[in-house]
């Protein structure tokens, strides 16, 4: 139980200190910053695009910090001897992921509501699009892991890595953007039920997906 | 109605140039690598180990 | 009964055995598929126009067998790579690469195709409605198999990656189905115009069904060639580098 905790929280550790959760947070300003330049600023047009921009952004995000994933522990070598312990390499795989979620997707979900008020989103609609994150992350990190272990061995592939993981956020997206899509009925319930059982499924799925990828890419 | 003709005529002709591409493109190089492989007479029975 | 599939299996993940039979069928088949290809287009020229949507019935020709071959060869990758997963037949991953270009192709012509005929029916070149969304997310599935094998050095490590990615897909293509089917519902209460599918007459269903198993003739065909291509380098490589070992 020990040895978990210790890559759980040296994954987290590592992603403050290598600059991934920075880069994350970062970029989610660059996007919203970019937006009124590109469509205008006015006001009621934003607040009409916000929600679903914002998921856009933290899709491409998501897709942006996704190959560091496992590049640096694979160059290190660290996966031969994660293989060797004799804890079940899935359950270090879902280990890494719960991290990744924790170093990244909840400091996104803290800030990408303050992006949406730049973008003059409902202030009600903003409990809404945290918690369409927050449940949403752990299927963000799981599928996106499955992209970062496909490529994990090859230089430079943070395109094939996005474009491996587009399709399968596809869904997430629409059901995340969802939730607070109309602004006058509240929050979509139903859609926060299904991201919620896509993350548990995918957290229970992809762990077996990537220690197989992993696994191959090890030779 | 309207003129269909020209979207008729593009469709045909693009389905036309994506698979006379590809099936030429799989043909020359199924050419390219059955000649070299009859130039250098590899013996087919090379590969029954792999 | 399954000993006797299992046989057949193994006796052709022998590429040499593989070789002798795509070399006799080889020639057959493209003389079959173009034959078949040259008949269809026969028959969608001859076709009279259709009372709701004019002589643009032709595109459908062309159109939905494309689409009908963009499905059927997702799943046959996906069928060839779980074999090759689990048996540990070579050939199986060398047939899903191949067909992978034949997929994406179809793929393509079936969008650009669906675009031609959306817009003088429609007025418009893209709609996201369910299935051309679809259909779009299926064609960046190809682009990233066919990006996993060349962007991996190790043929062996690249081959079990695509096969992986395979079969993840293959269980998201159904997802993204019902999802964007329900994102249609919950964000265009307005109607998308979809054409309305009246019972198929069978003078346009005869050219329909005589394309589609032409195409599908034609993809065996292409199939086998690229399979052939993919082998013969192979022994290529492996007397280069015996070569060069001396």
């Amino acid at each position: 139980m020990r040895a978990y905790w210790a890559i759980f929280s040296q994954d987290i550790i590592m992603a403050w200190r290598l600059g991934n959760t920075s880069l994350a947070v970062a970029f989610l300003f660059i996007a919203v910053t970019l937006l009124p330049f590109g469509v205008g600023p006015e006001l009621a047009l934003l607040k009409r695009i916000a929600p679903g921009l914002l998921w856009v952004i933290l899709i491409l995000t998501m897709l942006l910090s996704l190959d560091r994933l496992f590049q640096s522990d694979l160059e290190d070598g660290s996966f031969d001897q994660l293989l060797l312990l004799n804890h079940a390499f899935e359950v270090i795989i879902l280990t890494k992921i719960l991290a990744h979620y924790f170093a990244i997707i909840i400091p996104v979900a803290i800030f990408l509501p303050i992006a949406g008020l730049m973008l003059n989103i409902d202030a009600s609609a903003l409990p809404g699009l945290a918690l369409s994150i927050l449940l949403a992350g752990p299927a963000l990190s799981a599928l996106g892991a499955i992209g970062a272990a496909l490529s994990a061995s090859v230089q430079r592939s943070g395109l094939l890595t996005a474009l491996i993981v587009m399709p399968l956020y596809v869904p997430i997206l629409i059901f995340g953007a969802s939730v607070i899509g109309e602004p006058s009925s509240g929050l979509n319930w139903s859609s926060l039920g299904v991201l919620a059982a896509i993350s548990l499924a995918t957290m229970m799925l992809s762990p077996f997906a990537v220690a197989a990828s992993l696994r191959g890419a090890e030779r | 109605m309207g003129d269909y003709g020209i979207y008729i005529w593009s469709s045909y002709a693009v389905m036309g140039i994506l698979v006379s591409g590809l099936i030429l493109r799989s043909l020359s190089r199924y050419i390219r690598a059955r000649r070299a492989v009859d130039a250098l007479s590899i013996n087919s029975s090379d590969d029954a180990g792999s | 009964m399954s000993r006797k599939k299992i046989d057949w299996l193994q006796y052709y993940a022998n590429p040499h055995n593989f070789m002798n039979l795509a070399q006799r069928v080889h020639l057959p088949l493209w003389g079959l598929a173009i034959l078949a290809l040259a008949y269809g287009l026969f028959l969608s020229f001859n076709a009279p126009a259709d009372y709701q949507q004019g002589s643009s019935v032709r595109i459908m020709f062309i159109h939905v067998p494309a689409a009908w071959l963009s499905l059927f060869t997702y799943s046959f990758i996906a069928g060839a790579s779980l074999i090759a997963l689990i048996f540990r037949h070579p050939l199986g991953h060398v047939a899903a690469r191949a067909a992978a270009p034949i997929g994406a192709i179809f793929t393509l012509a079936t969008l650009i195709t669906g675009s031609l005929w959306g817009q003088p029916i429609w007025g418009t070149w893209w709609v996201w409605d369910a299935r051309l969304t679809s259909v779009l997310v299926l064609f960046f599935l190809y682009l990233g198999y066919m990006a996993i094998w060349r962007a991996i050095e190790s043929p062996d490590q690249a081959a079990k990656m695509a096969a992986i990615l395979a079969l993840v897909g293959s269980v998201n293509v159904p997802i993204v189905k019902f999802s964007v089917d329900w994102w249609n519902t919950l964000h265009q209460p307005a109607s998308v115009s979809r054409f309305a599918r009246p019972a198929i007459h069978p003078d346009i269903l005869y050219p329909l069904l005589t394309m589609g198993g032409a195409f599908f003739i034609l993809f065996f065909a292409l199939l086998v060639t690229r399979v052939q291509a993919e082998i013969l380098e192979q022994r290529l490589r492996a007397r280069y580098r015996g070569n060069l070992n001396g």
